[in-house]
């Protein structure tokens, strides 16, 4: 609950300060308007690993009243190794977020943005466990759920750096994942969401970077 | 006005080595939440234009040529100049938060242990038990009897009885001694009986699959029960002799600690072949069988 009040204070804080900032900065910056395409290259940083898969990547356009509209699409398969001690899980699916971000130019190059979102995930999810003993047969046993959905809000407060005189940006957004609603299952429940994270918490703050292109 | 002061902030620092880089980024963050307790006091700072955060002033050490050098600035410019940098701050994040996953990530074993339900048994030889009791008894009674032959012999020597008796003494002190010894081997081996402490030859379940064998005595025992089937029927050889004991309940699935376990409810001993049998059940909602202590007599 503290941790929630410190990123809600921090939002409103920072929200305030760079807005006033960004009044007194008009001079110096300026926002390109236009059709922007971006990765999260983060996650593609995944792919070495064994405990998850990830790619995402969306399509944003800069208003000139600062608002930015945006869509994002995301694939994730997600094999936390602690889920079970006694045996292995996996969720896979796809997952979108659309939202509308709020642009704060913080000088010619540096800007910040806040933002809200709506994301939703369809995907399945599969799991075993096994009971041995040392003298009874051990208990082996395997699930699967399909077309399995959940949606989440979410919060966001980010910032982009371009690249000297390109269209390239590199940025980075923190955010508070708030879910909405899921599927509850006992005895055992669903424990990860690609795109959300740990099932079983009802707020997940995330880190993302990207790199954007914008026409 | 802000602006200007805010440039004249930041080419006062000139651009800072890698190496400050983090530490001035951390202090950044250190600065942004000791803040917010301001902020949610005093939303008034905000509209008076920063008047409570432009009067703090921020310590900070800088290198330049090569020499360190103390500098102050104004809190909330030095905070609007490194946000600046806050790309690179959420890139770096970004990369640590990732290389403590991977290290945290080793290969995951499977933790197979203590998922599957069991109930405690205690084995108490009630045979041995009673001939040690009985045992027991005329132990005392022989020493009741030395010892007021002693008293009469005591009495007639005091009476003035000038027979020697000394003889007669002496034995039964010798009688007495032995019996003093016997008992406490008899008190001990009650003892140990009523403490539950035997060993048991081997257990076996009804699927016959294995066999766990003991190498030593003890108080109480963990029998695993069957997690494939509502009913486990055991074998056990106490002294060369094999005994039966069955017990039913009913399965649930649970997942405690991240382990998915199976817990057996509404335990009860249905059928045995030991003289008598108690449970003590600590669970009377849904009598568990993790909570049940089973003591058999033998």
């Amino acid at each position: 609950m503290k941790l929630r009040l410190l990123l809600i204070f921090s939002t409103i804080f920072t929200f305030f300060a760079l807005r006033a900032f960004a009044q007194s900065q008009n001079a110096v910056a300026s926002t390109n308007t236009g059709l922007s395409i971006y990765i999260d290259y983060g996650k593609l940083l995944t792919i070495p690993t064994d405990f998850e898969l990830k790619g995402e990547a969306g399509i944003s356009f800069q208003l000139k009243n600062r608002f930015a509209p945006h869509v994002q699409l995301g694939w994730a398969r997600l094999e936390p190794g602690g889920a079970f001690e006694n045996g292995s899980y996996t969720s896979e699916g796809m997952y979108a977020r659309a939202g509308v971000n709020y642009l704060l130019p913080f000088d010619a190059t540096n800007s910040f943005y806040i933002g809200v979102r709506y994301a939703r995930s369809q995907f399945e999810e599969t799991g075993s466990y096994q009971i041995s003993s040392k003298i009874w047969p051990s208990r082996i046993e395997k699930y699967t759920r399909k077309d399995l959905q959940a949606d989440w809000f979410e919060v966001v407060f980010g910032t982009e750096k371009r690249f000297k005189q390109s269209h390239w940006y590199l940025g980075g957004n923190i955010s508070l994942r708030i879910l909405n609603n899921k599927e509850k299952f006992s005895p055992i429940d669903t424990y990860a969401i690609p795109g959300y994270g740990r099932a079983f918490d009802q707020t997940v703050p995330a880190l993302n970077v990207y790199l954007k292109y914008s026409f | 006005m802000l602006a200007a002061r805010s440039h004249a902030v930041a080419s006062n620092f000139g651009l800072p080595a890698f190496s400050l880089y983090l530490p001035v980024a951390s202090a950044y963050f250190t600065i942004l939440s000791s803040q917010f307790s301001v902020l949610s006091s005093q939303f008034s700072v905000l509209s008076s234009r920063f008047s409570v955060l432009s009067s703090r002033f921020v310590f900070l050490f800088i290198l330049k040529n090569r020499k360190w050098e103390a500098r102050t600035a104004n809190c909330f410019l030095f905070l609007l100049y490194t946000m600046k940098y806050t790309t690179r701050t959420l890139l770096l994040f970004f990369f640590g938060c990732l290389v403590l996953i991977a290290i945290s990530c080793d290969d995951n074993e499977l933790n197979l242990s203590g998922a599957e339900p069991f109930f405690k048994v205690v084995f108490i030889n009630q045979d041995s038990m009673d001939r040690l009791t009985v045992r027991q008894k005329e132990i005392k009674a022989a020493i009741k009897d030395i010892d007021d032959s002693v008293s009469v012999i005591t009495g007639l020597i005091a009476n003035g009885d000038e027979t020697d008796y000394s003889g007669n003494l002496s034995s039964l002190k010798d009688q007495k001694a032995a019996l003093t010894k016997e008992q406490t081997t008899v008190n001990n081996n009650i003892k140990v009986i009523k403490s539950g402490k035997v060993q048991l030859d081997r257990l076996t379940g009804d699927a016959g699959e294995s066999e766990v064998t003991y190498e030593d005595s003890l108080t109480s025992y963990k029998f695993p029960l069957n997690s494939n089937a509502d009913i486990s029927r055991y074998y056990i050889t106490i002294n060369g002799e094999t005994y039966t004991l069955e017990a039913t309940y009913s399965r649930e699935t649970a997942v405690k600690e991240r382990t998915v376990t199976i817990l057996a409810n509404n335990f009860d001993i249905t059928e045995y072949s030991f003289n008598s049998i108690k449970i003590s059940q600590k669970d009377s909602t849904n009598f568990s069988s993790n909570e049940a202590k089973v003591t058999a007599y033998f």
